[in-house]
């Protein structure tokens, strides 16, 4: 349990992305293998059920030390957590024997089907084996409570740094219905079978953000104009009558959407798409924050496939029932895909909308403008003839995103940054006029300059009214010009609504907090339906 | 105010602990002819006394603190001074070197007040000495049965295991440590063969203090403005608690930062994000410490002042001690994000 304790807290110091793949890698390449199939099924997400409840562990854990009830409830107060007021409250363990958290599991799982009494001698005695810190991740899991999880493409390259065995094998591996119980690392980081060998995804079609004028494009005519949506670029496969689908950094999201699985039940063996995954809003394209927390669900239910109902929208073709399309150009490639959407009989599965351009890019200029209006954050641009893989001007897909939004905010708190050598120096705070005060609207770092960062310290230190930990509350009379991609509704949020990549454009100087616009301006210039 | 007896050996006034027969205040929190102090921490040691009385090792910690002009006496550990007939001694209260509790005598009655006090030994504190009494005087800063303190040698080991870490990260080390005390300890415990120590210049000035009365501190070196952070690389940095994250830290590299107190026992603690690493190491008792020293000192009366004084005075009149809380206005260990500290600046480096 020892390594365990040490890398959950690493982990729990929120690390970036290096450093969990770090703290993970250096688990693995100690703890033994049942450990890390322990660990790799904890940190997914694969839960044991619990043995007891957290209540019972807490009268257990009272009537072992003897302390009144009441002071027990006072001490729960203090730390927040039952769990670890337990760990704290018991006395120090008498015995430094280190079982491994693989023995801790298997022992769980068999006090399952205990007797009552039986499950207090056991669970007592290892309390007493156990170190405060270990004790509070032993009480999380013998009470259904361990709830820390990392993201599975973190857990995937730390396994491929120390074992080689390629991603998209662990993933496939990984995503499948497994019991940590009888999995092992053997099986994990074996080579890969023949089935697995054919399910593999491809790289994506690059797509690059044009920065010159049309013109460098060449003919318009050789163009075909698309809407360019909030969405996660998803690979989809059809192989060995299974659905894969595939994110650009090679994890396995599949069974996040079984609406998509369901659709695809009439799929010819040996395909693979590639298209843009959205969530809908009013069947509209929904903004990027909806299609995220579909990512970041644990197990989908009905009620939010209901609530944010997603949809395959396909651009491209690559192997058609066996028959590589790869290597055609992108004209051939669009026509199998129209044929494909028009014989596929779901809303979930789409065809992306493509446009002539016309001789001139008039038109192009035209839709970019009126982007918005479609729930479009640009406009995308594909040469009939080009190919994949290919290192032509027309073998990359194109895109123009809209000018920002822009609206004047007011600072409303200060909250220092790490104060490491990434990431923003401070986190602002932005608000706007409602109901008689400010309501907090919107927070970034990004875009301060080093004057910015200056004036806010002065500011902060001068004009604080209180502080909340590391975060100031100031003075609102701090203006600046905020701009962002987009608007959309929230009800988590006190303000109702929550901004797009916001970031900060420039200090309005003479801006006086009194002719800011109110809230409700916000809503009405860059929303509708609210 | 509490109800007290009237013929108790020592009362709480609005200025502070007092003993009516003698006219002498212990730790006053407003300006009194004479005061006894316990140690030099700033919620114990206050400005504006006519007159102070501490151990000998706090008199130049005093005088740092407060100025050279204030009138103050030592008092050796042990020696009494009767002021009439109260019979006052000091006795070590290893929170600190030279901090001190405060016995006071009269016609055979005894009360001690622990001012802050701690059980675990560590390398430069007087060890903790029992001192029976009738009615003691104490404090609870951590009063509640969660807060067990892990062995020191184990921490000690963490430190240096997460300073190593550091030195492979080519992360500068920074332990946040309050200035007097604190700080000192974490030096005596440092392995300077694993790196330097280099200190705020809020710290050196009592580490000088302590190595002038003969206390074994390995070298450190104070940094000042012309430091490079180059200069710095794969040492360790003591500062005290408010000197670094009071504004964007103005480092030309990166650093780790590790906050060493009590308050870092839980998550809750941990993840306030003052540091990147917290270390439970305590400079207070911790619950089971208290209960040994209400025990050994065979006090069948206990006032329990700053920390969690109603709780733990409740549990202890339920073991069947006459105990009360009482107010006072000293703090015990700030938790990190309060912390009072106004000696510390920022210095550049």
């Amino acid at each position: 349990m020892r390594q365990f304790n040490e890398l959950i807290r690493q982990l729990e110091q929120h690390p970036d992305r290096d450093g969990t793949v770090r703290a993970l890698t250096t688990y693995v390449k100690s703890a033994s293998d049942m450990d890390t199939v322990w660990a790799i099924a904890l940190l997914s997400g694969k839960r044991p059920k619990r043995v007891v409840t957290i209540n019972q562990l807490s009268a257990w854990a009272i009537e072992k030390t003897g302390i009144p009830v009441w002071l027990f409830k006072e001490s729960h107060r203090q730390v927040n957590d039952l769990a670890e007021t337990i760990a704290r409250i018991l006395p120090p363990p008498d015995s430094g024997e280190e079982i491994p958290l693989a023995e801790w599991m298997r022992r769980m799982i068999s006090w399952r089907s205990s007797a009552y009494e039986e499950q207090q001698e056991n669970i007592e005695l290892a309390w007493d084996q156990l170190e405060a810190d270990e004790r509070y991740l032993f009480n999380k899991l013998v009470s259904g409570g361990f709830r820390l999880r990392v993201n599975t493409a973190d857990l995937i390259q730390a396994l491929w740094e120390v074992t080689d065995v390629p991603r998209h094998i662990l993933a496939i591996r990984l995503a499948g219905k497994w019991d940590p119980g009888t999995m092992t690392m053997r099986w994990l980081t074996g080579p890969a079978t023949q089935e697995e060998d054919r399910v593999k995804p491809w790289p994506f079609h690059p797509v690059l953000a044009l920065s010159t004028p049309w013109s460098s494009l060449g003919k318009p005519a050789d163009w075909w104009m698309e809407d360019l949506f909030e969405g996660i670029p998803i690979q989809l496969q059809y192989q060995n009558e299974t659905l894969y689908l595939w994110t650009t950094d090679q994890q396995m999201v599949t069974h996040l959407f079984p609406e998509i699985e369901a659709a695809c039940k009439s799929m010819p063996e040996e395909t693979i798409l590639e298209g843009m995954l959205l969530v809908l809003e009013n069947d509209r394209p929904g903004p990027l924050h909806q299609i995220q927390s579909r990512l970041d669900c644990q197990r989908v239910t009905g009620k939010i496939m209901a609530d944010k109902p997603v949809c395959f929208l396909v651009q491209d073709c690559l192997v058609w029932a066996g028959e590589n399309m790869r290597d055609s150009p992108f004209v051939q490639r669009r026509q199998q895909v129209e044929s494909f959407c028009s014989l596929v009989d779901t809303l979930v599965i789409r065809c992306a909308h493509i446009e002539d351009i016309g001789p001139d890019w008039t038109l192009a200029e035209e839709h970019l403008a009126t982007a918005r209006e479609r729930h479009a954050v640009g406009m995308a641009f594909k040469h009939r003839h080009g190919h994949r893989g290919g290192g032509e001007i027309s073998d990359v897909w194109w895109t123009k995103k809209v000018e920002p939004l822009m609206m004047d905010m007011v600072v409303l708190y200060v909250e220092s940054g790490t104060g490491r050598s990434s990431g923003p120096v401070y986190e602002l705070t932005f608000g706007l006029w409602d109901a008689g005060g400010f309501v907090p609207v919107t927070k970034t770092g990004i875009g301060l300059t080093e004057e910015d960062v200056d004036r806010i310290k002065d500011h902060a230190r001068e004009h604080t009214l209180e502080r909340f930990g590391p975060v100031r509350q100031v003075v609102p009379n701090l203006v600046y010009t905020i701009i962002f991609d987009g608007v959309s509704v929230s009800l988590r949020h006190k303000s109702g609504i929550i901004l797009t990549a916001p970031r900060i454009y420039a200090w309005k100087e003479a801006m006086d907090v009194a002719e800011l616009r109110p809230l409700s301006d916000l809503k009405k210039r860059f929303t509708q339906g609210f | 105010m509490i109800n007290m007896q009237s013929r108790d050996l020592l009362v709480f006034s609005p200025r502070g602990i007092y003993c009516p027969l003698a006219d002498i205040y212990i730790d006053p929190w407003r300006s009194v002819d004479k005061a006894l102090i316990t140690h030099g921490h700033s919620d114990h040691a206050r400005k504006g006394h006519g007159e102070y009385v501490c151990s000998p090792l706090t008199l130049p910690v005093l005088r740092h603190r407060l100025g050279t002009k204030i009138r103050a006496k030592a008092l050796p550990f042990g020696k009494q001074m009767t002021v009439n007939g109260v019979r006052f001694s000091l006795h070590p209260a290893g929170h600190i070197p030279g901090s001190a509790q405060v016995r006071v005598e009269y016609k055979g009655e005894v009360w001690v007040v622990t001012g802050d006090y701690k059980l675990h030994p560590d390398p430069i504190s007087e060890p903790f000495e029992s001192v029976p009494c009738h009615t003691m005087i104490t404090e609870s800063t951590f009063g509640l049965p969660v807060y067990q303190w892990s062995d020191p040698g184990i921490i000690i080991q963490d430190i240096h295991q997460w300073w190593q870490d550091c030195q492979e990260k080519d992360h500068l080390a920074v332990i946040h440590a309050y200035s007097l005390g604190k700080a000192q300890r974490l030096i005596a415990e440092l392995d300077i063969n694993q790196g330097p120590i280099f200190t705020h210049k809020s710290i050196e000035p009592i580490n000088e203090i302590f190595r002038r009365a003969g206390l074994h501190l390995p070298p450190t070196t104070m940094i000042h403005e012309a430091h490079q952070y180059e200069d710095l690389k794969g040492g360790i940095l003591l500062a005290p608690p408010s000197a670094l994250n009071r504004d964007g830290l103005p480092w030309a590299g990166p650093i780790s930062d590790a906050m060493a107190s009590g308050w870092m026992s839980f998550r809750k603690g941990r993840f306030r994000r003052t540091a990147d690493r917290g270390f439970a190491l305590s400079d207070h008792v911790d619950w089971p410490g208290l209960l040994t020293a209400i025990r050994e000192s065979g006090a069948e009366r206990v006032l329990v002042t700053h920390g969690f004084s109603t709780p733990f005075a409740r549990y202890l009149r339920g073991i069947g001690l006459d105990a009360q809380a009482v107010d006072t206005r000293i703090q015990g260990e700030p938790a990190p994000d309060d912390t009072p500290d106004d000696d510390a600046q920022i210095t550049p480096v």
